[in-house]
């Protein structure tokens, strides 16, 4: 009750603000009271969405929606676009948190079968993908494309359609603070479709290139792959053994150094052509699996870090969510994502049976993977940027795909975990620590 | 008692209300800012100064809430007189130091982005803080410094406020109540929230509040130190420990985030040719003003005089937040007010020190 009395008294002060005083010119002038409305505003709706068995996330989600440019106007799209500003950080800190997640011990006897299922279900869904845009592409709302053009842009276009959001799901893991089978799986097989995307990625763009002479190839594909890859791993590797380092020998503001650390990632990564993700989940890795320290913490510098990171970015992706690109594209974009989840749920099936793993919780593994978000994004735009007479349209039709994913994907998750008995699992695990957090 | 060694003058600063002494002066920091901004390793280049714009914004609601917890919480021994000798020392601070400054201005004429009167009641305010040092088992004199100097903030930031209300757009009286009634409507929220929140939400909560009040005063061109100040008293005021909460949890932020503004202050620096003869000048003006200022009102806290006016020289932090949070509202015209004070503040760190240093062999 004083947490609807508290939510309803922020929304007047941002109302009253926006309807009483004009907004100021500098866009930047806007960002803190964007910021402290989203965390404020934001957490508390995710609140009244976890009373209703919706994960917070898309509580966050559906803040950033309501009040965002389309409906409510109190969050502008300049102020949309201000709110951004967290986006790299929270890429970043998903990823490590991602990485202090993964004990490759713990991981080594499933490697089998998250190989097995990132491959035949990303393998599986981007094939048939490709071949029904390829089909359909006179009838999409494309321009007219034929040979060997139309069957690399139907592979970069299958390939961003059918790629998973390591961010969400992870996102989603760390907000349930879950742990279990289908945590863990889930948990390393975005990982790795993420790696297998880029691969695949790099690959169709370059065949794109190739067939359409459009577009500037100049860096070999195969060096481009191993700098981007291989570096991505190298840098995160030393930045975050530098962290374990830091935290073993100082520890002190662990949070402090944590919200650095990633802040680093998100300033350099981009600046070396490094992908982010990778290098933030290398940095975890290390620390988590060859340097972990002793100790909580790390482990409450990123309970303390993280939450207010992630309600951010989720509010910002849900005022950034471009309704009119829905509105524009709609039909084919909720074709397209039913096509897309037909396909995960197919694949996933038949990849848990090839991997073996008969275990309920495995058999949800699907609905981890429905998620999209700013990779997808990010990607897109490089298409648009690249291929201008086709990329602009495939990136309008990614935009429609992401909103539309973003929001389901977090509630099948939170679903599938919840169905798991894995929700909360963190807690029922480290009893001791939650009650020293609660003091 | 009595003799402060000059290391342990620039140790034991203690720049605002409520905020605990840094570990290292304030100095340093600002010297640090001056070599990574744009003028030495180029590290803080203009285009990331941009981007730490945020950081003011919350610096400066931080430092309005600490004001408005540390007044309210560590209330001097006799608040009235107390209160009454800090405004007028504030006051004849201001007065000694903008009535002079704009006469060698009209007689200088050197070039200002900004009108002449602005601008120099602007400077003046800023001039005018202090950061006595603190020391719990210092003498009277130096507690009655220090309480002056704390209480002096008050004045400063309402100055300040209205100051710069009047530099940005119209209806200047609305935008302070639009400043203020949000403030209370944060202020509110957050006694709701605080008291019933897990370590990680109040986090959460109290990070939201900051924001949201830094973000009032930066939307309506007024003040984050003004909004932060009203939501401050009114947990002060409300029944609960809202205000128990926000002072203990805030100690956290607290260092960081003044270091960063102090070093935003250094790296914004740009030593032009009026920044430099109007620091000069003001480096003077501050220094005879503070001791004037500080000897007039001695006797109302019943302190030496002597005394009362050398320990009020150091300047405080509140003088470059103010400084900042013109240049948010003026931009680029706010820069040359941000050198003046920067400059002014170094040099007026080291007339401390030597002021200190003068009085340690007579203890």
């Amino acid at each position: 009750m004083l947490r609807a009395a508290a939510l309803l008294l922020v929304l007047a002060i941002m109302a009253g603000l926006r309807q009483l005083a004009p907004a100021p010119s500098d866009p930047s002038a806007s960002v803190a009271l964007a910021l402290g409305f989203a965390l404020l505003a934001a957490y508390l709706l995710g609140g009244a969405a976890e009373r209703v068995r919706l994960p917070r996330l898309s509580g966050y989600l559906l803040f950033g929606l309501i009040c965002g440019p389309y409906l409510l106007n109190l969050i502008t799209s300049p102020m949309a676009r201000e709110l951004q500003v967290v986006n790299g950080l929270a890429l970043a800190l998903i990823a490590v948190v991602a990485g202090l997640e993964l004990n490759l011990r713990r991981l080594r006897p499933q490697a089998r079968a998250v190989l097995t299922i990132a491959g035949v279900t990303m393998l599986g869904t981007l094939a048939v993908l490709s071949i029904v845009i390829w089909t359909a592409w006179p009838w999409l709302p494309f321009p007219p494309l034929a040979g060997a053009g139309r069957v690399a842009a139907a592979i970069v276009t299958g390939a961003l359609v059918a790629s998973f959001s390591p961010t969400v799901s992870i996102a989603v893991i760390a907000e349930a603070r879950s742990r279990g089978p289908l945590t863990d799986l889930v948990m390393a097989v975005v990982i790795l479709s993420d790696l297998l995307l880029i691969v695949i990625f790099a690959l169709a763009l370059q065949l794109a290139r190739w067939s359409g002479a459009e577009g500037a190839g100049e860096v070999g594909v195969g060096i481009q792959l191993a700098w981007e890859m291989v570096g991505s791993l190298a840098f995160g590797a030393i930045v975050g053994a530098l962290f374990a380092v830091y935290v073993r020998v100082i520890g002190r503001e662990v949070t402090l150094a944590l919200l650095g650390l990633c802040a680093l990632l998100a300033f350099v990564a981009p600046r070396l052509h490094f992908e982010l993700i990778l290098s933030a989940l290398a940095a975890g890795l290390v620390v988590e699996n060859i340097a972990p320290p002793d100790g909580d913490a790390l482990k409450l510098a990123v309970e303390r870090g993280a939450l207010p990171v992630l309600i951010v970015f989720f509010a910002a992706a849900g005022a950034s969510l471009q309704l009119d690109a829905l509105a524009i594209i709609g039909s084919t974009a909720v074709a397209l994502a039913l096509l897309r989840l037909g396909c995960i749920r197919w694949m996933g099936d038949l990849s848990v049976r090839i991997a073996g793993l008969a275990h309920t919780p495995a058999r949800m593994t699907w609905m981890g993977l429905v998620s999209q978000a700013g990779v997808t994004l990010g990607l897109a735009t490089i298409v648009a940027a690249e291929f201008p007479t086709w990329g602009a349209e495939v990136r309008t039709l990614i935009v429609a795909l992401t909103g539309l994913h973003v929001l389901v994907g977090p509630i099948l998750f939170t679903t599938a975990l919840r169905r798991a008995g894995e929700i909360g699992a963190i807690d029922r695990l480290e009893p001791a620590q939650t009650r020293e957090r609660q003091v | 008692m009595g003799a402060e060694r000059p290391t342990a003058v620039l140790v034991r600063r203690h720049p605002v209300f409520g905020v605990d002494a840094t570990p290292l002066p304030s100095i340093l920091w600002i010297l640090l800012g001056i070599a990574l901004g744009p003028m030495g390793l180029g590290l803080l280049s203009p285009a990331a100064l941009r981007h730490l714009d945020l950081v003011v914004t919350l610096c400066l609601a931080l430092l309005g809430v600490l004001v408005g917890l540390g007044l309210a919480r560590h209330p001097p021994r006799d608040p009235l007189r107390t209160a009454i000798a800090a405004t007028v020392e504030a006051a004849l601070s201001i007065a000694a130091v903008a009535g002079v400054l704009a006469w060698l201005l009209a007689t200088w004429d050197l070039p200002l982005p900004m009108p002449r009167p602005s601008f120099v009641v602007l400077v003046a305010i800023c001039a005018a803080a202090s950061a006595a040092m603190t020391d719990r088992d210092g003498d009277d004199a130096l507690r009655g410094a220090a309480q002056l100097a704390n209480v002096g903030d008050l004045p400063l930031v309402l100055a300040g406020t209205i100051a710069l209300a009047m530099l940005g757009r119209e209806a200047i009286l609305s935008r302070l109540l639009m400043t203020a009634a949000a403030a209370i409507g944060v202020g509110f929220a957050g006694s709701l929230l605080f008291e019933r929140a897990s370590p990680a939400e109040r986090g959460v909560f109290l990070g939201g509040a900051i924001l949201l009040l830094g973000g009032i005063g930066r939307y309506l061109a007024t003040s984050g130190l003004l909004a932060g100040f009203v939501a401050a008293m009114f947990w002060v005021r409300m029944p609960g420990v809202a205000d128990r909460i926000a002072s203990d949890d805030l100690r956290r932020f607290q260092h960081p985030l003044v270091m960063l503004l102090l070093v935003i202050g250094g790296a914004t620096l740009v030593p032009t040719v009026p920044v430099i003869w109007v620091a000069a000048a003001l480096v003077l003006l501050r220094l005879t003003a503070k001791l004037l200022a500080g000897a007039a009102v001695a006797r109302l806290i019943r302190a030496p005089v002597a005394r009362v006016a050398s320990l009020l020289v150091p300047p405080g932090t509140l003088g470059i937040a103010i400084a900042l949070n013109a240049r948010q509202i003026l931009d680029g015209a706010g820069t040359v007010l941000v050198g003046v004070i920067v400059l002014t503040v170094v040099a007026s760190e080291l007339a401390a020190l030597a002021l200190a240093h003068e009085r340690e062999p007579a203890s």
